[in-house]
């Protein structure tokens, strides 16, 4: 009974919570269907990024290298500045295939991650949920087996500044984007917030 | 014509190709194959670089195939791809000769043993296969004898790399970081190759198979990866060399995919003076 009593509670305080960055959000009627995000959607571009990856205190970096190659089928190469290839892969949309990676680079953990990373990244068309707005943004919700994706698009410009991954209660990744025409992305921050792991992107051309 | 009679005639013109090109694709296995696709192009393209002799069939929609029509639509087409493949072949690579190849060899170590520094601007290409262009960074590379190596890149982004002893030292715009690779054997490896590429004294490694060759510009030296390890990562070096200086010109690097980074100096000067404090963080 006393066991009951706890699950209970626990499960009032489970549901009763909200991410905190959601609190503002109202909900609005859905005008569209879909969103489709611009970043990494155009298959004339090579996306080439100087990345860096801050992972618990240690840093390192290399280039990362994307091409749209078909709907939905985007290469992504990550290599070092020398211009070794330290991992290989392509999705399909929602399938991986993993070209070439390096010893070093592969562990189940780096790889699971990298794969959600992408995959948030660089899906192209979102059939989304629900639609909210806050002061600054529209807010598009695509619920994502029991975790969430949001989708600030800015009042100010209707550039996608960013996409938030998250459960009904924790923030889990957050995509900051940085845009002169909202097309292509100049700046992305990947930042994780259930492990220490950031990584940040800047275009070169 | 008869099909036997092309396919004497296209040995005969491949055969004569084939003795300016080192690597050669086998003529009989190239011919059956026009029995049963209607050729429309043949293409020789001469990679000089990579020094491969690639023969490409575009299939057309008409699936029968008929060797004399195609022989009297596209037999002046295809003498006329031979002959421009010919005229560019006193470009392509050569064979060296075990004399050439000994001087050759003579004259590298020589230069080598003289160079004490070495400051040169490059260029690096990647190339993959899936991308519209390739990614171009530059900088300077600075080589202090026996083994001091400075990557420095300045464009599109400023990152350098030293390589001291069983350490990288790596200043990423302004970020610096040591990375140690004192236990990783393969990077060991890749970093005596870098210095022995630039040195250009790598004739003695046990761990490669050379292939010597030349073309109007160049000595080009291919080396063969045999470790196992190294192979997944890079499958050959291919190293250009100045046919005056006899120093290395170009250095190309490439996987098991054929996607390859090619790195080209200009503007090298030896045996300036440079301080140690430049391979320093």
């Amino acid at each position: 009974m006393r066991f009951l009593g706890i699950s209970f509670i626990v499960i009032i305080l489970l549901t009763s919570c909200t991410v905190a960055s959601t609190k503002d959000f109202v909900v609005v009627e859905n005008t569209v269907e879909k969103y489709k995000n611009p970043y990494f959607a155009d298959s004339s571009k090579d996306y080439v990024y100087k990345a860096n990856f801050e992972v618990y205190g240690r840093t390192f970096g290399g280039l990362l290298i994307i091409k749209k190659l078909a709907t939905e089928h985007h290469r992504i190469v990550f290599a070092t500045e020398f211009g070794s290839k330290m991992m290989d892969m392509e999705l399909i949309n929602d399938v991986f295939t993993i070209n070439f990676i390096a010893d070093d680079l592969n562990k189940k953990i780096v790889i699971n991650t990298l794969k959600k990373d992408f995959k948030i990244l660089l899906q192209e068309e979102i059939r989304f949920d629900k639609t909210y707005q806050n002061t600054e943004a529209t807010i598009f919700q695509l619920v994502d087996n029991k975790r969430f994706n949001y989708y600030y698009v800015s009042k100010k410009n209707q550039q996608l500044v960013r996409i938030l991954h998250a459960s009904k209660s924790k923030e889990k990744i957050i995509f900051n984007f940085e845009s002169k025409d909202g097309k292509m992305a100049e700046n992305i921050i990947i930042d994780h917030k259930n492990i220490k792991l950031k990584i940040k992107l800047k275009r070169i051309d | 014509m008869n099909y036997l009679k092309l396919k004497h005639m296209l040995s005969v013109k491949i055969n004569f190709i084939n003795s300016n090109v080192r690597e050669f694709v086998d003529s009989s296995a190239l011919i059956p194959k026009i029995r049963d696709k209607s050729v429309s192009r043949i293409e020789f393209s001469d990679k000089t670089v990579l020094d491969t002799f690639s023969v490409s069939f575009h299939e057309t929609k008409n699936t029968r195939t008929d060797v004399s029509s195609f022989m009297k639509y596209h037999m002046s087409k295809l003498i006329l791809t031979f002959l421009l493949f010919i005229g560019t072949a006193s470009y392509a690579q050569k064979v060296m000769t075990a004399q050439e190849i000994s001087t050759f060899k003579q004259r590298v170590k020589a230069v080598a043993q003289k160079t004490k520094t070495i400051g040169s601007d490059f260029d690096q290409y990647k190339h993959m296969e899936f991308l519209s262009n390739d990614i171009k960074t530059s900088g300077k590379m600075l080589f202090k004898s026996p083994n001091l190596v400075k990557w420095s890149y300045t464009s599109p982004f400023q990152y350098s790399v030293i390589f001291k002893e069983d350490k990288l030292l790596i200043n990423d715009e302004g970020k610096k970081s040591d990375v140690n690779v004192g236990s990783n054997q393969l990077f060991k490896k890749l970093n005596q190759l870098i210095v022995k590429s630039i040195s250009g004294d790598m004739f003695d490694d046990a761990e490669f198979t050379m292939n010597f060759s030349k073309n109007a510009e160049a000595y080009i030296v291919t080396f063969n990866s045999k470790d196992e390890e190294l192979k997944k990562y890079i499958k050959q070096f291919v190293l250009h060399f100045d046919t005056q200086k006899h120093t290395v010109v170009e250095v190309r690097m490439i996987e098991p995919s054929d996607d390859y980074t090619q790195i080209v100096f200009k503007n090298r000067k030896e045996n300036q003076v440079i301080k140690d404090e430049v391979f320093r963080n």
